[in-house]
């Protein structure tokens, strides 16, 4: 039946193509969460709302598919329809979004989004661009001095084989800011409430690093609990955990990131040199905080200078 | 009373011998619903408390979970005491991946096998095996204890349910005792004796007073057979209703044998009956052909009859032409007489003038006056000697007999026309009257030298609805009975008068009367007293048959040496529906 299928399905694509139709576009998203959708609103506005060029392709807005890979039980089905649709552009959301569209058969050109480690992904292909998912520590830093001015000692743990270039960055930022790194180092994560209690005293805040070592179900409880216990506030770099007690979130602004992504497939996509340079840095940041943990912690906080506030 | 005469009398008692089975029925049942309840809710419970431990091993994989997985003592501490604190829970051991004991606490007093893994088996092996094993004193409980982590850097921003992947570090170990479920068991125990003999002592008294209700009619059935006399050689209540109802099906058996012999008795009976049934109705069918036969014969006798009967009454009515005929011929020939008599002398009369005429006409007008007086004395000479005078008178007289002739002949034609008019079946008005007078007109020969005729009529009478004909008929019978009935002179009184709504005609003569012996009989058919050929004894017959008609009747009444009178009653105003229907 596929045999029978497949052959239709790409005729019916090759048909399907009008004349003077925009430039093709894929956009393959890892799932449905709130983020990668975000994301892709932005992205959408402003691939249909690019002001035109110039040429008979540049009046009409970009003509884009959208694949949901959480959805698709045929992956190499997916592949074949994608390809059979010669895209002038693939937009990947997410990181198995990435991983699936540098998988593809296919040199044209890539941009992506929300992938956190996409050199790992892409190992070496070309033609790659996208809005990096990193905020630059002396960003992050900005962000808590800006919520918890009197917070001069930050307590860090890491594994000094994931985030220590992080960390080197962030120290610098944090003297820029007056500000003290004390940092712990750890290869296990069953190390970590013993790092916690050699913290105590010594911080006035804690900044969770997106580091796999440090961050697992059981420590995330365990850092949260000592925050609560020594009223230490903790600053994280995803919003998701000031519903769980974390105090400040220094976090991406994912329409902004989006349309950021948009920005790079029409520049692609018009010829551009965007494909020239490897990434972009995002150019917004959010702040956020949540006012209960602040309250209770006892913090000296200034919540003017948030953008916005978790769910309470 | 001993052991035997309480059996001895549950034998004879049958509401007793029921009632007993009906209470260890209740026993039995209430026994064995106990025990599956009992056995349920100790299934419950255990199940309860067995939730309970695996959710409590759970709670504590989960607490210790950073605590085994750091094997720390320390982080250990506050999950087990939390744990230690539930009820039954007696103690608490945790284990590394290895099976190294890394702590363990129990409740002071508690026994401690429940924290000791059976014989040769590890932590890990029960684990695994399954999340609970029961011994003699309680339960023992054990949980693998996870840890997680993230499985991209990815999932750490965005994942609310992270693909995470699991690894075992270690184990817990919750014992709890058995003595929770002990007392539960206990009370339950202690409800379900309650609740049973609360059952029992209930459905002992409802049992006792629907058993009692029930055999009531047993027992009086029982009283009505003792009464019967029935003898059954049986003492108890249930023995003695076997004898009866063996008694009973030997009576019954021998009904069937009675019924059965009259059965074969009364179908020999239907045969024999049948046989006999169709001897009679053959006989019956033989009558059936002979009264059929005889009906035809009947029928043709009557058929005769009617057309002997048709003779007769036109033997009846060529009698009564006969009289008639006689009567009118008679009258005709009188009246006749008073033409043919005055023929002859007025022929003479008529000579005699014709006589005087020609000696008148013999003188001669031109001849001398001498000669014309002596021609005119001859000629009043011949009228004195003629007696012209007379011979005038004569010639009135003679010529006014003619006309009374002619005149009378007139009326007897007129009435023979009025007597017998065509169309008998005519119903119209009538003047009774005229009807009386023409019918003694045709019979005026039979009366006119010694019967004198009185009419009496009713002057107011109005005319009459009827049939002329028949009742003229009617009239000339009686009439001509009355005048044959006078002998010698004699009188016939006919009146007539209005009576309400009837008409009254008496016709009443002189006569000798009707004999009593006969006097019911007049109105027979063919009865006379007339010699033979000179009536048919139908007149007064058809005289009666034809007032019927006219809704009337005929009375007679008669005596003898007096007179008869006869008297037609009849409506005035009728309507001849009767009369016309047949």
């Amino acid at each position: 039946m596929k045999k029978i299928l497949f052959p239709i399905i790409l005729l019916l694509a090759f048909l399907a193509q009008p004349a003077f139709a925009g430039p093709s576009v894929v956009v393959l998203q890892s799932s449905r969460l709130l983020p990668y959708e975000q994301a892709r609103q932005g992205l959408d506005k402003v691939l249909a709302d690019h002001p035109p060029s110039s040429g008979a392709k540049s009046i009409q807005a970009a003509d884009t598919s959208l694949f949901v890979l959480s959805e698709e039980t045929e992956p190499q089905f997916l592949k074949s329809l994608i390809e059979a649709k010669h895209p002038q552009l693939v937009v990947a959301i997410g990181g198995k979004a990435l991983a699936f569209a540098a998988s593809l058969a296919t040199d044209k050109p890539i941009v992506y989004l929300l992938v956190p480690d996409a050199k790992q992904i892409l190992k070496g292909r070309r033609n790659v661009t996208g809005v990096e998912m990193t905020i630059p520590p002396a960003r992050q830093l900005e962000g808590l001095a800006a919520v918890l001015p009197r917070a001069k000692r930050i307590g860090v743990i890491y594994d000094p084989e994931k985030t220590s270039g992080l960390v080197a960055e962030a120290r610098d930022a944090a003297a820029k800011l007056g500000m003290a790194l004390v940092v712990e180092k750890t290869s296990s994560s069953k190390e970590v409430p013993d790092l916690l209690a050699r913290l105590r005293g010594r911080i006035d805040a804690f900044w969770l690093l997106p580091d796999l070592t440090v961050v697992t179900p059981q420590t995330l409880e365990k850092i949260l609990l000592f925050s609560v216990m020594e009223k230490i506030p903790v600053l994280s770099f995803s919003e998701k955990h000031l519903e769980a007690g974390a105090a400040v979130a220094v976090t991406f602004d994912l329409p902004a990131m989006g349309e950021k992504a948009g920005e790079l497939a029409w520049d692609v996509l018009q010829g551009g040199k965007a494909c020239k340079v490897s990434a972009v840095l995002p150019d917004k940041v959010k702040i956020e905080i949540n006012r209960t943990v602040l309250q209770k912690l006892g913090s000296d906080y200034r919540p003017e200078r948030a953008v916005g506030e978790a769910r309470p | 009373m001993s052991l035997f005469g309480i059996r001895k009398r549950i034998r004879e008692n049958f509401s007793l011998k029921v009632y007993i089975t009906f209470l260890a029925a209740i026993i039995f049942i209430s026994i064995l619903f106990n025990l599956l309840f009992l056995q349920w809710q100790i299934k419950n419970l255990k199940r309860e408390i067995i939730e309970e431990g695996e959710l409590l091993a759970q709670v504590l994989a989960h607490n210790a979970a950073l605590g085994v997985f750091s094997e720390k003592e320390e982080q250990l501490r506050s999950p087990m005491e939390a744990v230690l604190q539930q009820q039954d829970v007696v103690s608490v051991s945790i284990y590394n991946h290895d099976g190294k004991l890394l702590a363990r606490k129990h409740r002071p007093g508690s026994p401690p096998v429940l924290d000791q893994s059976p014989a040769g088996k590890s932590p890990a092996d029960l684990a695994a095996a399954g999340s609970y094993h029961e011994t003699s004193q309680g339960f023992v409980f054990q949980q693998q204890v996870r840890v997680s982590s993230y499985a991209s850097e990815e999932d750490l921003y965005f994942s609310e349910s992270p693909a995470v992947a699991e690894e075992v570090v270690g184990y817990v170990r919750v014992g709890m005792s058995k003595q929770r479920l002990r007392a539960g068991i206990r009370d339950l125990l202690l409800r379900s004796l309650g609740v049973g003999f609360l059952v029992l002592l209930v459905g002992a008294l409802v049992t006792y007073f629907v058993v009692r209700e029930v055999t009531k009619p047993l027992n009086r059935l029982i009283g009505e057979v003792e009464k019967q006399g029935v003898k059954v050689d049986s003492t108890d209540q249930l023995s003695i209703l076997s004898g009866t109802y063996n008694e009973l099906v030997a009576q019954l058996g021998k009904a069937f044998d009675t019924i059965s012999g009259m059965k074969e008795d009364l179908e020999a009976k239907v045969h024999d009956r049948t046989r006999q049934l169709a001897i009679a109705n053959e006989e019956l069918s033989n009558r059936q052909a002979y009264l059929e036969e005889t009906n035809r014969k009947l029928e043709e006798t009557l058929r005769e009859l009617k057309e002997t009967q048709a003779q007769m009454v036109h033997s009846e009515k060529m009698v009564a032409l006969g009289h008639l005929v006689a009567g009118v011929a008679h009258e005709i020939n009188n009246t006749t007489n008073f033409i043919t008599g005055a023929l002859p002398p007025l022929g003479r009369s008529v000579d005699e003038l014709k006589e005087i005429l020609a000696v008148f006409e013999k003188i001669d007008r031109h001849g001398t006056k001498k000669a014309i007086v002596d021609q005119l004395k001859e000629a009043e000479d011949l009228k004195q000697e003629l007696d012209y005078d007379r011979l005038l008178r004569n010639l009135d007289v003679l010529f006014a007999n003619i006309k009374e002739g002619a005149r009378r002949t007139t009326q007897i034609v007129n009435d023979l026309k009025n007597f017998a008019r065509p169309g008998t079946a005519e119903w119209k008005s009538t003047d009774i009257h005229e009807s009386i007078d023409s019918t003694l007109t045709l019979l005026y020969s039979e009366y006119k030298h010694q019967i004198e005729v009185v009419k009496d009529y009713d002057r107011e009478l109005p005319l009459v609805p009827c049939s002329p004909s028949q009742l003229n008929q009617v009239f000339m019978n009686i009439l001509l009975n009355a005048m044959q009935a006078i002998r010698g002179p004699g009188r016939i009184r006919i009146q007539t008068r209005k009576q309400g709504k009837d008409l009254h005609i008496s016709i009443k003569d002189s006569g000798p009367g009707i004999p009593e012996a006969i006097r019911d009989r007049i109105f027979e058919p063919f009865f006379t007293t007339k010699p033979v050929g000179k009536g048919t004894g139908l007149g007064l017959s058809i005289s009666y048959g034809i007032v019927k008609k006219h809704q009337g009747e005929i009375v007679v009444r008669s005596e003898p040496g007096k007179g008869t009178e006869f008297e037609i009653i009849m409506p005035l105003e009728g309507t001849g529906e009767s009369y016309l229907a047949n």
